[in-house]
């Protein structure tokens, strides 16, 4: 048992509707800084509209609005005043499929920065250099900065993806929506590897349809079914003596 | 029986999708067979680059009228592209989906709208307005591109949004997910992958306004001279056909085909150029 962290993220009551459909019925919930909260469930638990909500890509969507509660260091995301760019800045996001934007494997990275007001050619250099190398990727490309990002394989554009929220410096929270899903056991690995030291500068939470992997690197687990959290707790817990009888189904593989 | 109805069939669509091609290599081969001959008997660079034309005494330059051709596409293009791309960045990016499901389809009608009454328009509206603000007769290169521009924006505005909606949401995601604004996103990224289509879209215009004739012949003036300012009169390639090919004989008659077969070329030149941007657009 690690000692109790602040609090990065909290909800209360969070709803989310897709017209007069409730996505998410009422989710309330204290994520602690510095650790990586492993989300799971089924598809169409809503877990991935949880995900997407914290950096309000869901605004995006026509035709859906929120209820409650979502704070980030203690302010609520959703009111009127909050800045949804800075927002983004601060929460960066990685997609299940990763998107490589059409330009070059150096541009990719510094998209952010650039967005940001960085000019200064040395400084951005040194911003690849180390966001690249904290996301595993900085060996396989360093050769090759000026190619095309489009031509790198999957797994090694879903690491050039994570890069790139890191090049973020206002980043505190990474937000991955099944990061894997497509990709092959060594490159899971390496961001698996890449996580796991991150969590020493972030508040990483994980989606992941994968529970071995929420198991493997999730130091606290939530089971979400049909858009309410059924269970929140320590992963160990979660994964061997869950209260509720529906999460022990569903971890030992016998739904969903 | 099964059989022979399905070989009339593709026999049936063979034969209308060659007549397309065989009605594009008849062309060719008879404005060709019309007036190289008349290129070869006057010489290409006295036809090309001389600036006398004076069919009744067999004088032939059609230099003029090139450089005009030349002028009033590209002031259209000026316009046209310009205002063409914005317009679909707006509908795509800006607007939201059911407003713009009603605002394409206006556009679109435009295409609709005879020539003629864009050249209508323009003598009865613009010309007047540039002789009394600008000076010169109106009619003019300015008066031309104005009106090609307008008439080009269905053509740029239609294929650009669809290359710019055809751009991958998660592109837009992406940006956005890394704080980019709407603007951010459009032209950093968004541009950025409809490129090629947009390429493609502007390329076509041009092809456009250079073939366009009724509305030019209206609003240009039709003096055959190189023009020196913007509110100067000209004759396009295309208004010089239309306008003489009436009581043209002979060598005259001749010239004009060889006037079709510049053009010809011209906008070949331009077709090829926009089919490999959109193979372009296929490898990326």
């Amino acid at each position: 048992m690690s000692a109790p962290s602040d609090i990065k993220i909290a909800t209360k009551d969070f709803r989310v509707f897709q017209g007069k459909e409730a996505a998410l019925r009422g989710i309330t919930l204290d994520i602690p800084a510095h650790r990586i909260l492993g989300i799971i469930g089924p598809s169409g638990s809503g877990k991935t509209t949880f995900l997407r909500a914290l950096n309000r890509l869901n605004d995006l969507v026509p035709d859906t609005h929120v209820e409650g509660q979502m704070l980030l260091d203690g302010r609520d995301i959703y009111h009127p005043a909050f800045d949804v760019v800075s927002l983004r800045k601060r929460v960066g996001m990685l997609f299940a499929l990763p998107v490589a934007l059409p330009m070059s494997i150096y541009e990719n990275v510094v998209y952010g920065p650039r967005l940001s007001g960085i000019r200064k050619r040395a400084r951005l250099d040194e911003i690849v250099e180390s966001s690249l190398k904290a996301a595993f990727l900085w060996d396989e490309v360093k050769d090759r900065l000026p190619r095309s990002a489009l031509q790198l394989s999957g797994g090694q554009q879903q690491r050039l993806c994570l890069a790139r929220v890191l090049a973020m410096e206002e980043l505190e929270v990474i937000l991955l929506d099944e990061p894997c899903s497509g990709l092959d056991p060594i490159s899971t690995a390496k961001i698996e590897d890449a996580l796991t030291v991150l969590k020493e500068r972030y508040t990483i939470i994980l989606v992941t349809n994968n529970t071995k992997q929420a198991a493997r690197v999730a130091d606290d687990t939530a089971f979400f079914l049909m858009g309410e959290m059924v269970e929140y707790g320590l992963t160990e817990k979660i994964f061997t003596v869950p209260d509720d009888k529906r999460t022990n189904e569903y971890v030992t593989g016998r739904f969903g | 029986m099964k059989v022979n109805g399905e070989t009339l069939v593709k026999g049936v669509l063979t034969a209308v999708a060659f007549s397309a091609l065989a009605s594009l290599l008849l062309i060719a081969v008879f404005i060709f067979k019309e007036g190289f001959p008349f290129m070869l008997k006057v010489g290409f660079s006295d036809f090309l680059f001389s600036s006398t034309w004076n069919p009744q005494v067999g004088q032939f330059g059609i230099f003029p009228m090139i450089v005009a051709s030349l002028y009033v596409t590209f002031g259209a293009m000026l316009i046209g592209a310009p205002l063409g791309v914005a317009g679909a960045i707006f509908l795509n990016e800006f607007v939201p989906r059911p407003v713009m499901r009603v605002i394409k389809p206006t556009i679109e009608l435009l295409a609709g709208i005879p020539s003629v009454v864009f050249g209508f328009l323009g003598v009865m509206v613009l010309a007047p307005f540039i002789r009394e603000h600008m000076g010169g007769p109106g009619l003019s290169v300015l008066a031309a591109s104005v009106i090609l521009g307008i008439m080009v924006l269905p053509t740029v505005i239609s294929i650009s949004t669809d290359a710019i909606s055809a751009v991958p949401n998660s592109y837009r995601e992406g940006a956005f997910a890394l704080g980019a604004t709407r603007w951010q996103s459009v032209h950093m990224v968004i541009l950025k992958a409809a490129r090629s289509g947009i390429i493609a879209s502007i390329i076509l215009a041009m092809g456009r306004s250079l073939g366009e004739t009724m509305a030019v012949i209206m609003v240009a003036g039709n003096t055959v001279r190189v023009p020196h300012a913007v509110t100067d009169p000209v004759r396009t390639l295309t208004a010089n056909i239309a306008l003489e090919m009436a009581n043209a004989t002979g060598m005259a008659r001749e010239a004009l085909f060889a006037t079709g077969v510049v053009l010809f070329v011209v906008i070949m030149i331009l077709n090829g150029i926009a089919m490999s941007a959109m193979k372009g657009r296929g490898k990326k």
